[in-house]
């Protein structure tokens, strides 16, 4: 399935900035499917009572992991089905967010694709049928580079 | 889709990269230490596949139940100085931090172009920031 995706050029370079104070020609890059943007990013944009961002932090810690091409059990990780390159940002909690994630390889660059924000049905290493259903779904969408 | 929805669209995206910034002192300093916390835990990551540790040994070693070593991993729990302690205990390695120009890790620097160019010839190249060295190693050096 052909989707479209808006890049968000600066995230990636912006907090390598903070990380290592410099950064000249990143090879990776952030984009988010175009379709599910709003959710996502209204997601991430989430404030609390006291109007501070929830989530921007962890997300902060997602893209480290990211720029740095780490796969984990608590942050970012792989997940199935094998050689769809799906992945998901996990923002673990009582609400067991994940964002599922599509990695591409463009020439150069490696793209996160950020696609869909889930909440995961099951608990701990576990997948359920459902969650699969939505990884299968996001494996077979194609982006162009 | 809509130039509204567009427009929406992009200034979300503005919005996060600003927050990406860190322009508040604090804020970044929070984070900074929090990143600098995960380079710690890789460390023990690795000493923990080295030695065959699992989360589960850890929690108890650590005298701590394992969704708080799950949470420390992820960073939402801070770590301490008696934990690295701790951890110089269970691995019988030593710990041995050292201060490093950015210059020397700044990303474009610590992965060629060619790392990227599929999944399969992904070959990680980085140099840890912190290291956990067996004793005997930090005593020869």
């Amino acid at each position: 399935m052909q989707r479209k995706s808006r890049n968000i050029p600066e995230a990636i370079t912006n907090l390598a900035a903070v990380i290592y104070h410099e950064i000249k020609d990143s090879i990776i890059e952030l984009r988010v499917d175009e379709k599910n943007a709003e959710e996502i990013l209204s997601f991430l944009l989430q404030k609390d009572k006291n109007n501070k961002h929830i989530h921007i932090k962890k997300f902060a810690r997602i893209l480290r992991e990211i720029a740095l091409g780490n796969y984990d059990e608590d942050l970012y990780d792989r997940e199935p089905p094998k050689n769809q390159n799906v992945t998901a940002m996990k923002f673990k909690g009582k609400d067991n967010i994940r964002i599922v994630c599509k990695e591409i390889f463009c020439k150069n660059k490696k793209v996160v694709m950020v696609a869909l924000f889930h909440k995961k049905s099951s608990r701990g290493k576990n997948i359920s049928k459902k969650d699969l259903a939505i990884y299968e779904t996001i494996g077979g969408y194609e982006y162009e580079c | 889709m809509s130039v509204k929805k567009k427009d929406k669209i992009d200034l979300m995206i503005g919005q996060l990269e600003n927050l990406l910034n860190f322009e508040n002192e604090t804020e970044r300093i929070e984070v900074k230490a929090s990143f600098i916390q995960l380079d710690i835990l890789d460390e023990v990551k690795k000493i923990m596949k080295e030695k065959n540790i699992t989360r589960t040994d850890l929690a108890q070693k650590l005298n701590k139940s394992k969704s708080f070593v799950s949470q420390l991993f992820s960073g939402d729990k801070a770590i301490n100085l008696k934990m690295v302690a701790q951890f110089q205990e269970i691995f019988n390695a030593k710990f041995i931090p050292s201060f490093k120009d950015y210059s020397e890790y700044a990303l474009s620097k610590k992965y060629s172009k060619n790392d990227y160019v599929n999944n399969d010839d992904y070959v990680k190249n980085e140099t840890p920031i912190f290291r956990l060295t067996d004793y005997e190693e930090s005593k020869a050096a």
